[in-house]
C-alpha cells in the first residue's frame, strides 16, 4: 500500500493478492478498491498502484517482466473465471492503453495547475554616435494566471479525477468482460461437447440403419433419413467446434495473452441459475450514484463551470502582466521601477472565450443528462432482459430437460418393450441434448444479462456467479 | 360362481348328471327360479366372472344392471378406467331359462346416455335396445325397465346401443346364457368366454375408442393370459365352451386336445347334421359360437385365437424389423448415450420375455409385457386371448391342478445338440 500523501485518500487497492475470501469476494474486492482509489487520489501512481498486486500500471521492462511472470503463473494453473480477470487486469494492452490516457490527462493537470513562468525581459539599445548603450532589464509574469491559479487548479484537478474515474470504469468493465468472454468460452465448449454427443448418437443411428439395411429390413428412405440426420448433425457438431474454438481465441485476446502458443486451458462449469436475483440496488436513481462513468462526467460538468467562471471573472482585465524592471542608461545611471501591462478590451471583450467556456458548460451538461438517460434505459433494459433471461433459463432448465429425460426414460422403455424401434430412444437423446444445449445457452444468456445489469447498474455484487451446473449428461 | 371352488358333492353329482338338485341360474341363490331348471345342467363357469344376481317377483325374473365407470385390471399392475355394468368389463353374465319371463333394469351412471340390446333375442321389437330407434336413449341418472319372455336358449349378448363405438370399446358387454329347460345335450362343464379387443396405448389409462382396428390388448372375460382363468374339467367329460365376441376383430378359435363341433350360434342349436368336426372355429364379430366336445386326453391344453398377434400383449407395430441384423456389437457405444441399451430381437422375440422376466429395463407405464406365462418346461411367449383346457383322470376340485406331468415317454425329448444330426 503505498500512501497517496492525503490521509483521507489512502488506496486500498494494493496487496489484496492472496488475501482471504472467495474468488467472488477477492473479485469484488480488487474492483472496488479500483473505483475508491479513482475517486480519491492525487496522482496516478496512487490511483492504480504500480505493483497493487492485482492490477499493474507497466510503465517499463521491469515492470513488463513482473506481470508476464504472474501471467504465466496463471495461466499455468488453468483459467477459471476469477483468474481470467486477475490475467486481463494484468495483461489486456487495452487497459494499460486507458492507463496511459490517464498519464495524459496527469500532464494535462500539472500544466493547468502550475503558477505561471515569470519572464525576463532584457534589452540594449546603442546610441547612434556610439556614445554607449542603454540596457533595459525587466522580471514580470502574468498576474491575472496567477491570481487565477488556484481556480484553474480546482478545475483541472476536477479534469483528473475524472479521467480517474474513467481509468477505473475500465478496470471494472474489463473485469466484467472478462468474466463475460470466459462464460461465453465455457459454454461454447460445453456445447460444442454436447453437439459431438449429438453427432455421436447420429453416427450410431446411422450405423444401426445400416445394419438393418444390410438384412434388408430398412428401406433405402428411412436409410437416408439417417444418414442425412447423421450429416446434419456431424456438421452442427463442427460448427460448434469452430464456435468453441473462436469464444476461446476471443477470450484469450481480451486477456491479453493471445500471442502465446499455448492453448487456454478453461477452467470451471457453466454456473447454475441462482434461487432468485438479488435485490438490485440498482434502482435508476442508485445507479446514477453509483456508476463511474456518471460520476465522471459530474465532474466533466463541474470542471467546464468553473472554467466558466475563471473566463467571466477575467472578462474585464483578460491580461495583466506585472514586475519590475531596471534601466541603465547610456551615461551608467540607473534607475527601477514597477511595470504592468494591462489588455484593454477595446475590440476582443472576451466575449468568444465566455461564450466557448458556457457552451463547453452546457455541452458538458447536455452530456451528463444524455448519459443518465442511457443509464436508465440501460438498468430498464437490463432488469427486463434479466427477467426474460429468468424465465427462460427456468424453462429449460426446470421444465424441459427434465421433461425430455422423462422422455428418454419412456421411449427407453418403450423400445425395451418393443413398442418402439432402436431409433426411437436414440432419436429422444437427441432431442434430450438439444434441450440441454438450449438449457446452457439459456443459462450462459442468463449470466451475460446479469453482468450486463451489473455494467448498467454499477451495481457489481449482481457479477458474482453461481456454482456450477450440473452436467447431467455426463 | 367360479371355477376356484371346491367341488362339492351335489356338483359333482350334476357334473356326472345324475344328480336331482334344483339349482339356479348362476350365483342368484337367494331366489329361486321362475320355472324348475333341468336337473342335470351343470352350473356355468363364466371364466374370471360371474352371474348376475335376481330376485323373483310375481313369476318374473328381475335382474338390475348399472352402466359405470369402474376400474378396471388386465393384469396386475395394468389397470384402466373402463366403463362396464355391476362394476366390472364385461359385466356379470345374465342366466335364465328357456320361457323365462325377465324383468332388468338398468341404470345409467355413466356421463353420457346408453341403451341395452339385448344381442340375438327374439323379443318385442320396443325391447330391442337400438336408442333412437326403438326407444329414447337412458339418459345418465335414468333407470330404464326391459321385459321379455325369453323364447329360446342358447348363448346370447348384451351391450349398447348407443354411442356404440365408443361404448363398447371401452368396455360395455356382457353374456346372457339361457339355459334350456331340459338339456337334450346335457354337457358336465359349462365355460362361458366374451372376446374383446382394447386400444389402450401405452402409458395411457383409458381405451381409445377411436381406433377401429390396431388394437393392442386381446382379452377372454377381460383378461389377457396367463391371468385368464383355466378350464379345469375331468377325463371323459363333455364340455362345452360358449364364445361370444363383442371385439373389431373375428377370432378362430382353436383347440388342442380334442376335436369339437359347433352346436350353436346366437341364432340357436345347430342341426346335428349341419355339424361336423373341428379344432378351429372362427368366431365372427357380433356373434357367438358354442362348442361341444368330450375331454378324452388328459393334459394341458392350449385354447386360443390362432392369430397369433392375438396371444401376444401390447407391441409395436410400425418398428422397424429387428430379425437377422446384427447390432450387438454397438450396444456399447450407444450404452454410453443410453444408459441400459441392448438391442434385441436379431435371432427372433422369444428373448423378449427372458428380458421382461428379467427386469432387464424399467417397465413403460402401465403396459402389460408382448409375452407372459410361465410352464413347466419355460416360459410361454404368449399373452392375449389364450387359456388352457386341464384335463385330469383324477380331480379333488375344479381349482387349478396345476401343470400336467406327462407320463414317462409321452413327452418329446432332445436327442442330439448336433446342427447336423441324422437320424
Amino acid at each position: 500500500m503505498r500512501d497517496s500523501g492525503d490521509e483521507r485518500f489512502r488506496c486500498a487497492v494494493s496487496g489484496s493478492q492472496g488475501s482471504a475470501g472467495s474468488p467472488s469476494v477477492k473479485y469484488l474486492t480488487l474492483v472496488l478498491a479500483a473505483a475508491l482509489c479513482s475517486a480519491c487520489a492525487q496522482l496516478p501512481d496512487e490511483v492504480l498502484p504500480q505493483q497493487s498486486g492485482e492490477i499493474v500500471w507497466r510503465r517499463d521492462a521491469a515492470a513488463d517482466a513482473v506481470a508476464a511472470r504472474r501471467i504465466d503463473e496463471a495461466l499455468a494453473a488453468g483459467v477459471d473465471v476469477e483468474r481470467a480477470a486477475q490475467i486481463a487486469l494484468l495483461a489486456s494492452p487495452d487497459l494499460q492503453a486507458q492507463f496511459e490516457t490517464l498519464g495524459i490527462a496527469r500532464a494535462d493537470y500539472l500544466s493547468a495547475a502550475s503558477a505561471p513562468n515569470p519572464v525576463i525581459d532584457w534589452q540594449r539599445r546603442a546610441l547612434a554616435d556610439g556614445g554607449g548603450a542603454t540596457v533595459d532589464w525587466g522580471l514580470t509574469t502574468q498576474l491575472i494566471d496567477l491570481l487565477t491559479l488556484p481556480a484553474r487548479r480546482r478545475a483541472a484537478a476536477i479534469e483528473l479525477d475524472g479521467a480517474r474515474l474513467e481509468a477505473a470504469l475500465a478496470v471494472q468493465h474489463l473485469a466484467i468482460e472478462a468474466r463475460e468472454r470466459h462464460l461465453r468460452a465455457l459454454t461454447a465448449a460445453r456445447i460444442a461437447e454436447l453437439r459431438r454427443q449429438h453427432a455421436d448418437l447420429g453416427r450410431l443411428a446411422f450405423e444401426v440403419a445400416g445394419r438393418y439395411r444390410d438384412a434388408g429390413n430398412l428401406k433405402m428412405l428411412d436409410f437416408e433419413q439417417e444418414r442425412t440426420s447423421f450429416l446434419h448433425a456431424q456438421q452442427t457438431a463442427d460448427d460448434a467446434a469452430l464456435e468453441a474454438l473462436n469464444a476461446r481465441f476471443e477470450l484469450a485476446r481480451l486477456m491479453g495473452v493471445l500471442e502465446r502458443e499455448a492453448p487456454v486451458k478453461l477452467l470451471g462449469a457453466v454456473p447454475a441459475l441462482p434461487q432468485g436475483d438479488p435485490p438490485v440496488a440498482a434502482s435508476e436513481a442508485e445507479a446514477l450514484r453509483a456508476r463511474l462513468d456518471v460520476q465522471a462526467a459530474r465532474r466533466r460538468v463541474e470542471a467546464s463551470v468553473a472554467r466558466l467562471g475563471t473566463a467571466r471573472a477575467t472578462r474585464i482585465v483578460p491580461q495583466l502582466e506585472g514586475g519590475a524592471v531596471r534601466e541603465t542608461d547610456a551615461s551608467g545611471e540607473r534607475s527601477r521601477g514597477p511595470a504592468l501591462a494591462l489588455e484593454l478590451p477595446l475590440f476582443d471583450a472576451r466575449t468568444a472565450e465566455v461564450a466557448a467556456r458556457h457552451a463547453e458548460s452546457r455541452l458538458a451538461m447536455r452530456r451528463a443528462e444524455a448519459l443518465a438517460l442511457d443509464v436508465r434505459l440501460e438498468v430498464r433494459s437490463a432488469q427486463a432482459a434479466l427477467a426474460n433471461a429468468r424465465r427462460r433459463a427456468e424453462l429449460w432448465t426446470k421444465e424441459v430437460v427434465p421433461a425430455r429425460a422423462k422422455i428418454v426414460d419412456g421411449t427407453s422403455r418403450e423400445f425395451f418393450f418393443m413398442l418402439r424401434g432402436p431409433f426411437d430412444p436414440m432419436h429422444a437423446r437427441q432431442e434430450a441434448l438439444e434441450a440441454e444445449i438450449e438449457s446452457v445457452a439459456a443459462l450462459r444468456d442468463y449470466w451475460l444479462a446479469r453482468l450486463q445489469l451489473a455494467r448498467a447498474s454499477g451495481d457489481l455484487s449482481l457479477a458474482r456467479f453461481a456454482p456450477a451446473v450440473a452436467e447431467t449428461s455426463k | 360362481m367360479t371355477d376356484r371352488d371346491t367341488l362339492s358333492r351335489r356338483q359333482l353329482l350334476l357334473a356326472a348328471g345324475v344328480a336331482g338338485a334344483a339349482g339356479g341360474a348362476g350365483a342368484a341363490t337367494d331366489t329361486g327360479p321362475a320355472r324348475a331348471p333341468s336337473s342335470s345342467r351343470a352350473p356355468l363357469v363364466t371364466l374370471n366372472g360371474r352371474s348376475l344376481p335376481f330376485k323373483m317377483k310375481g313369476g318374473v325374473k328381475e335382474f338390475h344392471l348399472i352402466a359405470e365407470e369402474i376400474e378396471h385390471e388386465f393384469a396386475p399392475g395394468t389397470r384402466i378406467k373402463a366403463w362396464g355394468y355391476n362394476g366390472s368389463t364385461p359385466g356379470p353374465t345374465i342366466e335364465a331359462i328357456e320361457g323365462d319371463r325377465v324383468r332388468i333394469f338398468v341404470t345409467n351412471k355413466l356421463p353420457e346416455h346408453t341403451t341395452v340390446h339385448w344381442h340375438g333375442i327374439l323379443l318385442p321389437n320396443g325391447m330391442d335396445g337400438v336408442g333412437g330407434l326403438n326407444q329414447p336413449q337412458i339418459a345418465p341418472g335414468e333407470t330404464y325397465v326391459y321385459e321379455f319372455t325369453l323364447r329360446e336358449s342358447g348363448t346370447r349378448m348384451y351391450h349398447p346401443h348407443a354411442d356404440e363405438m365408443v361404448q363398447v370399446a371401452m368396455g360395455m358387454m356382457g353374456l346372457i346364457i339361457i339355459h334350456p329347460r331340459v338339456d337334450p345335450h346335457p354337457v358336465q362343464r359349462d365355460f362361458a368366454i366374451l372376446l374383446h379387443n382394447w386400444a389402450v396405448h401405452p402409458g395411457t389409462y383409458r381405451p381409445d375408442p377411436s381406433v377401429m382396428t390396431d388394437f393392442n390388448l386381446w382379452t377372454m372375460n377381460g383378461k389377457v393370459f396367463p391371468m385368464i382363468d383355466p378350464m379345469v374339467v375331468r377325463t371323459g367329460q363333455r364340455v362345452r365352451i360358449r364364445i361370444g365376441n363383442l371385439s373389431m376383430h373375428e377370432h378362430p378359435m382353436h383347440l388342442h386336445g380334442a376335436h369339437f363341433k359347433v352346436v350353436g350360434t346366437d341364432a340357436g342349436r345347430i342341426p346335428e347334421s349341419a355339424q361336423w368336426p373341428m379344432t378351429t372355429s372362427l368366431v365372427p364379430v357380433g356373434g357367438t359360437v358354442d362348442i361341444e366336445f368330450t375331454a378324452s386326453l388328459p393334459g394341458d391344453w392350449a385354447f386360443h385365437c390362432h392369430k397369433s398377434h392375438h396371444t401376444m400383449n401390447a407391441m409395436g407395430h410400425e418398428i422397424p424389423n429387428p430379425l437377422g441384423v446384427k447390432q450387438r456389437d454397438l450396444d456399447p457405444q450407444i450404452s454410453k448415450h443410453l444408459p441400459g441399451y441392448f438391442s434385441m430381437g436379431e435371432h427372433g422375440m422369444a428373448e423378449h420375455q427372458v428380458h421382461t422376466d428379467m427386469s432387464f429395463h424399467d417397465t413403460p407405464e402401465n403396459t402389460l409385457p408382448m409375452a407372459m406365462g410361465k410352464g413347466p418346461y419355460g416360459n410361454l411367449e404368449m399373452g392375449g386371448m389364450m387359456t388352457i383346457l386341464k384335463v385330469r383322470d383324477r380331480l379333488q376340485s375344479y381349482a387349478d391342478p396345476g401343470f400336467y406331468e406327462a407320463p414317462a415317454g409321452t413327452r418329446a425329448r432332445r436327442v442330439s445338440q448336433d446342427p447336423n444330426f441324422k437320424p
